[in-house]
């Protein structure tokens, strides 16, 4: 803590080339939650971009109440959730609607996309992450890829950590139970 | 009756959340349970690729992207601050001037003259707030001059010394 103290405040001082190492330390977390809540490929370099600008200009009322990587990454969740609501993007969507999607969802079986998924277990879990709601797979990316604890992923999309446990256990069931409507168990 | 474990107490048995006696309890049920071990194992299989990097990357040019991005910024911000800080000040001295002119000094006063009839001259509206505004100034010529003359103070030093309100 207090070497990021120094580094945050040489970086208040003018020191940019400290900035570009915190951009650098930081870059996988934020890319993580754009990557995963904006669909949009060709968006998600220039929003992480802007997040680390707005990181750039309020680092001075950063207060070292939460860790460096909680407020950046709130930053960035919060940045996404606009970029979602201006475009009108369903957030907080329940699985039950979605669930209609398992049954019409049919690829040919000889198609490369399916002859892929059959080879690796995780390119099909991620293909399935990416047609949950983006709250309940920003949770599974908090969770299991940074490996935040609740109280962090709750600081971050300002949840309470009961609502967290709870979306997370719903997640996983739901990606469970879309993966056993498509492949047999003995294929997972 | 043959019972199953609940999901809830499976992931949690998986993130390693459950107690020592409750571990026990479902690890002796998994023994015994073929449907709850494949459960256990589907959702193994899950937790282990959630965990895995999904290859999200950023172009290598990145960082020094976004650096020049903020140099340009600090720029237009410092450039921005340069007319904010001239505005503001030729506002001071513009309300000095006033203020020295309705406290007595009336250096100028063919000039005020001039300006109120132009401003003033056209506008019933106008007219009546200045005759208000005047016979206040008239009356009580040093509290109205004062008090302009703090505000307009307060206003240069907030605008040259706040950060991130033009300030340096």
């Amino acid at each position: 803590m207090d070497e990021e103290k120094r580094r945050i405040r040489q970086i208040l001082a003018g020191d940019t080339r400290e900035f570009q190492h915190l951009v650098e330390n930081y870059q996988k977390l934020v890319a993580h939650i754009v990557f995963r809540m904006i669909p949009n490929a060709s968006e998600r370099e220039d929003i992480c971009q802007d997040i680390f600008l707005k990181v750039y200009q309020n680092l001075s009322h950063f207060r070292f109440e939460s860790k460096l990587s909680t407020w950046i990454g709130r930053i960035a969740y919060n940045t996404c959730i606009n970029v979602l609501e201006k475009k009108k993007a369903v957030l907080f969507d329940d699985f039950a609607a979605d669930n209609q999607s398992i049954l019409d969802y049919s690829m040919p079986e000889n198609s490369p996309l399916k002859l892929a998924e059959k080879d690796d277990l995780s390119v099909r879990i991620q293909k399935e992450i990416e047609k949950i709601p983006v709250h309940y797979k920003t949770i599974l990316t908090l969770y299991h890829l940074e490996e935040m604890s609740y109280a962090e992923i709750g600081e971050i999309m300002n949840l309470p950590e009961g609502t967290v446990k709870s979306y997370l256990f719903r997640a996983r069931k739901h990606l469970r139970e879309r993966l056993l409507a498509k492949y047999q168990p003995e294929e997972l | 009756m043959k019972f199953h474990l609940r999901e809830n107490d499976i992931q949690r048995y998986l993130d390693g959340e459950t107690d020592h006696s409750e571990k026990q309890g479902i690890e002796k049920h998994l023994q015994e349970c073929t449907d709850c071990r494949q459960q256990v194992a589907e959702y193994r299989l899950i937790f282990g690729a959630l965990r895995e990097d999904p290859g999200y990357g950023l172009t290598p040019q990145f960082s020094e992207n976004l650096m020049s991005r903020i140099e340009q910024e600090k720029q237009s911000v410092r450039l921005s601050k340069v007319w904010q800080n001239l505005g503001a000040l030729g506002g001071v001295i513009l309300g000095i001037i006033v203020s020295l002119y309705y406290t007595g000094l009336k250096p100028y006063a063919a000039f005020w003259d001039k300006l109120n009839s132009i401003f003033f001259a056209e506008n019933p509206s106008f007219r009546e707030l200045y005759n208000l505004l005047d016979t206040g100034f008239q009356s009580h010529p040093e509290i109205f001059g004062g008090a302009t003359l703090v505000i307009l103070f307060i206003i240069l030093l907030d605008r040259l010394f706040t950060p991130g309100n033009g300030g340096v």
